[in-house]
């Protein structure tokens, strides 16, 4: 099967008063369709800027600061390259062919109009349906969202549900126009944790009814693991290790792949001597990376002479994994 | 056993709700409701729970930060909730609060030095400006931060800099009592650990007892001694870490320790997924307060209130049914 979205050398930069940065260097990966992977890394690591550049939402207009292949195949079967599409263009691909939903639902939804106008604003734009038409399919969906009283809600305005009830919402209005791309950056990262069990379930189920992809962002390996098969780790703007979930969390060979796996607090282990085994140092400034590879100095596998001088580049591994790091062979043996 | 550095009894704090053009009471918000336990010295009591069950508030209670609407709070002995202004200055030389979000709760104006020095400064402790400095530089150093921020401003810091900052502050007046709310929770996962560390290092040297407050239950298996399971403003279950975390004898947090995302892709469990959302504490349903989403729920459940009964070596429950889970 032919992929759904292709990613190829993907690289955004922001720049001003003389500063440059790259949040995003020379990314690739496929999407193939119904498919979830997981972006995950660190904050400042560049992964939400991948979810905007997808979208054409980084706002990045200078020539040469936005570079590189985002190919989608349509609904309707043609195949584009949507950095080349025209504001207009993009219009149409949004909502309809991909959609994203964010982190705190109360600041993506508008507060002075209610979820239902929100809900049917989204399905007229995209679709050009009308008023009565998109009011049937809005209180369709929050019941398929599973939302008790869905008439209620749709008649609520955003401050008067819970962060769970909105991200539902937020959810309905992504899913209103059918994509076959869903972007969910950090969709349950300002929930608690059992609310974020219960939208998990709920984006799981809808993905095995609706066939949607899922381009899924955090920084939470536990929920990687819950709704991935497939994951990406970046560390600094680039992919330092993708692979299967179960392949990449039982042997990581990125250095920083196992450093923040080991460092995480589990409920099902106790800590040696009750100390967690932290990284130390902190995640550098996309606008001064260390030379060499970017993980070099919190790294306690690197060479002086070695890991500070040669940038690594992405090898290939023998199980359709790859990882970025110019000494993995030698730490795997 | 040793006498507590602090003993909760029944600790209550009841936000009013007022209405009308002429504000009058309707209600309450019953953030706190008879909410008792004691901790250690040199013991970390975990407070853990969803937004909205109380943490915050029990944690701000007991400093009165808040003031409690009933009930007692007695630190080494002596009853903070009668206490008056000069009185409560001199408690808070031995109990001091790290905040969650390191970057609102440091004065963007001030210089790390007159940050960390300031709790000194209002306590009257090293009026010289010299001994306060080379106190100050200590301090920072405890907490891993070279003399070179003594001049940097927040602004200049990251995130687990800034919770180093917050925390070298609170240490100021050598407290005995630490309350520590939600101290990790905004910091990236890498950072994390290096906090977590940091505290449990801090602990063991100064002989503190913390108040650890997280909505994390996993980070808090790894710092707390001991856990209490809070909801709505109750106590659900409180025990030692090892048994919370691994033999929970409450469903609530039987439920609350289900929906931890485990990273390991290979150890599927049986997840307990809750309906619905934390019911508002302004009107709790009536019996226990967790009935309303809980798995085991029984008729009973709705008429009396369970009282925390023990169910093991300094483990207590609030649930009617032995049997659960």
């Amino acid at each position: 099967m032919s992929a759904l979205l292709e990613v190829r050398d993907l690289t955004v930069r922001f720049s001003g008063r003389g500063q440059v940065v790259n949040a995003v260097h020379r990314v690739s990966f496929d999407l193939a369709p119904g498919e979830t992977v997981a972006l995950v890394g660190e904050s400042g690591c560049g992964k939400s800027t991948i979810g905007l550049a997808i979208m054409g939402l980084t706002g990045v207009a200078r020539a040469g600061d936005l570079t590189g292949a985002i190919t989608l195949t349509f609904k309707a079967g043609k195949r584009r390259d949507l950095m080349g599409l025209s504001d207009r263009a993009m219009q149409a691909v949004r909502g309809n062919e991909v959609a994203m939903i964010f982190q705190e639902p109360m600041s993506s939804l508008n507060p002075v109009h209610t979820v239902g106008w929100q809900i049917r604003e989204a399905i007229t734009q995209h679709q050009g349906a009308s008023r009565t038409a998109a009011d049937d399919s809005a209180l369709g969906l929050l019941k398929q969202l599973g939302i008790p009283d869905a008439e209620r809600c749709l008649r609520a305005y955003p401050h008067q549900l819970s962060g769970g009830m909105r991200q539902r919402v937020m959810i309905a209005i992504a899913l209103s126009c059918r994509p076959s791309l869903l972007i969910a950056d950090e969709p349950t990262t300002a929930l608690d944790v059992t609310i974020q069990a219960q939208i998990l379930e709920l984006l799981k189920r809808l993905q095995a009814q609706t066939g949607m992809a899922i381009l899924f962002i955090t920084h939470n390996f536990g929920v990687v693991a819950e709704i991935a098969k497939r994951t990406m780790v970046m560390y600094a703007g680039q992919i330092v290790e993708a692979g299967a979930v179960s392949e990449v969390f039982h042997a990581p060979r990125m250095p920083y792949t196992r450093a923040l796996l080991d460092s995480l607090p589990r409920l099902d282990r106790a800590a040696p001597g009750g100390r967690l085994p932290a990284i130390p140092g902190q995640v550098p400034s996309p606008s001064a990376l260390p030379p060499g590879c970017a993980f070099h100095p919190r790294c306690r596998y690197a060479l002086p002479g070695l890991c500070d001088g040669r940038t690594p580049a992405l090898e290939m591994c023998d199980d359709r994994r790859v990882v970025r790091c110019l000494r993995w062979t030698e730490i795997a043996a | 056993m040793t006498q507590p550095v602090l003993d909760v009894r029944n600790l209550r704090k009841w936000f009013e709700i007022r209405r009308g053009v002429i504000p009058r009471v309707v209600g309450h918000v019953k953030a706190v409701d008879d909410v008792s336990f004691a901790i250690q010295p040199n013991q970390v009591l975990g407070l853990a729970g969803e937004s909205g069950s109380g943490k915050t508030t029990i944690g701000r209670s007991l400093l009165r930060l808040v003031e409690p609407t009933a009930g007692q709070v007695v630190f080494q002995g002596t009853e903070v909730t009668r206490l008056d202004a000069r009185a409560l200055r001199r408690f808070r030389r031995k109990a001091q609060i790290i905040f969650q979000d390191p970057y609102s709760s440091l004065d963007p104006r001030m210089s790390i030095e007159e940050i960390v020095a300031e709790p000194l400064r209002v306590q009257g402790i090293e009026p010289d400006r010299r001994a306060r400095r080379e106190r100050v530089a200590a301090l920072l150093d405890s907490v891993s931060l070279s003399g070179e921020f003594l001049r940097r401003r927040p602004r200049e810091l990251s995130g687990g800099q800034r919770q180093r900052v917050g925390i070298a502050r609170a240490l100021a007046v050598d407290p005995e009592l630490v309350v520590a709310d939600e101290p990790v929770a905004s910091l990236d996962v890498s950072i994390q650990a290096q906090i977590v560390n940091l505290l449990q290092d801090l602990k063991e040297k100064l002989g503190l007892a913390l108040l650890f407050i997280s909505h994390d239950i996993a980070v808090m298996r790894h710092v707390a001694d001991r856990i209490a399971v809070v909801y709505l403003g109750k106590i659900m279950e409180i025990g030692a870490a090892r048994d919370i975390c691994e033999a929970p004898r409450h469903p609530y947090t039987e439920a609350l320790l289900s929906a931890v995302p485990n990273p390991d892709p290979e150890q599927r469990r049986q997840r307990i997924v809750l309906q619905g959302d934390i019911p508002s504490p302004a009107n709790p349903p009536t019996g226990c307060v967790f009935r309303t989403r809980c798995p085991y729920a029984i008729a009973a459940c709705a008429q009396t209130e369970p009282p925390l009964e023990p169910v093991g070596a300094g483990h207590y429950k609030a649930c009617l049914r032995d049997d659960a889970p």
